[in-house]
């Protein structure tokens, strides 16, 4: 890929260049998705699983090296406290978060990859905002 | 655009036949006009300005982007460090199959050195000045500074070792040659052991307008058995839209005008603000160290 994708940039002119720079990255990217995640392992997280999270957001910690969901989700056991990781707030800036995206009382659906230790938490694959808009957590 | 008007003008105003005026007018027109744009894109920056913001490319997690997560790298060792490298690799491996991984320095918040540090993994920051290159990564390691003043690396026993240790570079044409030494023993790029008599060689220099180059080539007479040799490709990280990466997968930047194609400025990284992956007592990698 590495040579590929150097070759696109060397003989193409600009426009192109980035267009197939653009496709060569969404590739890269996709067949390197865990990358992201760059502060720590990935493997402390149960991949093979999703879990979706209709809760209440408690807290939204916008700070490195990750921003934190704190929500509280209703069960038939009262409610639960789950800790949701989101990637660094420059990788979220990019995908559309800020620092005022979640407010303590917004209702959220998270998609998270659950922790293989049984922890309530888990990083976040996705969040649905109470505006209606999906965004990436990673 | 300016100079062809200005070409234009001139040309009408200084030359008596007006129809051989024209016709020169026209033809430096043309020729002004086929060079911009064979031109247009090409050389933006100068052949040594390597300053900007700069991502690793292909963006990997693992140093030589050539390696895949968990393969060993591609260095040849001592026999006694290899043992030793082998085996932490397959303790690594073991640990996160069982989705318990033991925390690194990176996790930990700790600076990873040189030269992991020049993995860009993190965008990173390069001011180049004519005495001193300056590389600033997001994420852990601190300010890492190339003197361009011609002096030297002092002896082994009077260098004072650090985690990016002490770069000395030159140009040679439009190459940035720097050697590092002094590098702390505790930083091990990859997981590969080192000796404090370790030495980098780097070779860095733009392919093009949004590529930098670094070939690597990493000594040492005690721990290596020959060079260990990598090649790091960085892009201009303006030229990485927000569409291209995953986090920005699908979303429209017309409707996030902030986040489209906007120039994204560097990062603010402080890794201790709230880092809650910290390791328990066992060493291993949870939430809070649980």
């Amino acid at each position: 890929m590495n040579d590929i994708c150097r070759d696109v940039y060397l003989r193409a002119p600009r426009r192109s260049v980035r267009r197939a720079a653009g496709v060569a990255m969404v590739l890269v990217m996709l067949s390197i998705a865990a990358v992201a995640e760059a502060h720590h392992s990935y493997a402390m997280f149960d991949r093979s699983k999703t879990i979706t999270l209709d809760g209440t957001v408690k807290e939204f910690q916008w700070t490195n090296p990750h921003a934190w969901i704190e929500v509280v989700v209703e069960s038939s056991d009262g409610p639960k406290q789950y800790s949701i990781e989101g990637n660094n707030p420059r990788v979220l800036s990019r995908a559309g978060w800020t620092f005022n995206t979640l407010k303590p009382g917004d209702k959220v659906t998270i998609v998270m990859n659950p922790l293989h230790d049984g922890a309530l938490g888990g990083s976040m694959v996705s969040a649905k905002l109470p505006d209606g808009r999906t965004l990436t957590g990673r | 655009m300016i100079a062809r008007t200005s070409t234009n003008d001139n040309a009408r105003v200084r030359l008596p036949n007006g129809r051989t005026a024209l016709l020169g007018a026209a033809a430096i027109y043309l020729l002004l006009a086929v060079a911009n744009s064979s031109h247009a894109g090409t050389t933006h920056r100068g052949a040594r300005d390597i300053s900007g913001m700069w991502e690793g490319f292909p963006l990997s997690l693992v140093f030589d982007a050539t390696v895949k997560p968990g393969d060993p790298q591609k260095v040849v060792l001592q026999p006694e460090y290899d043992r030793s490298y082998k085996a932490s690799l397959a303790s690594k491996s073991q640990s996160e199959a069982a989705g318990k991984p033991a925390a690194d320095d990176l996790t930990l918040c700790m600076p990873v050195g040189m030269p992991a540090a020049m993995s860009a993994l993190f965008p990173m920051e390069i001011v180049a000045t004519d005495k001193v290159v300056y590389m600033i990564p997001e994420g852990v390691d601190p300010l890492r500074r190339i003197y361009l003043d011609g002096r030297s690396i002092p002896a082994l026993d009077s260098l004072n070792p650090t985690f990016e240790g002490l770069s000395i570079g030159r140009w040679e044409g439009n190459t940035l040659v720097v050697d590092t030494a002094g590098v702390k023993t505790r930083t091990k790029t990859e997981g590969v052991p080192h000796s404090d008599a370790m030495r980098i060689n780097e070779r860095i220099r733009l392919l093009d307008d949004d590529t930098l180059e670094d070939v690597i080539t990493i000594t040492d007479p005690i721990v290596f058995k020959a060079p260990w040799v990598i090649t790091k490709l960085y892009k201009d990280y303006n030229t990485i839209t927000t569409a291209d990466t995953p986090a920005g997968k699908g979303i429209d930047p017309g409707k996030y005008p902030n986040h489209g194609e906007a120039e994204l400025e560097p990062s603010e990284f402080v890794c201790n603000e709230n880092n809650r992956n910290l390791p328990g007592a066992d060493g291993i990698v949870g939430f809070e160290g649980k």
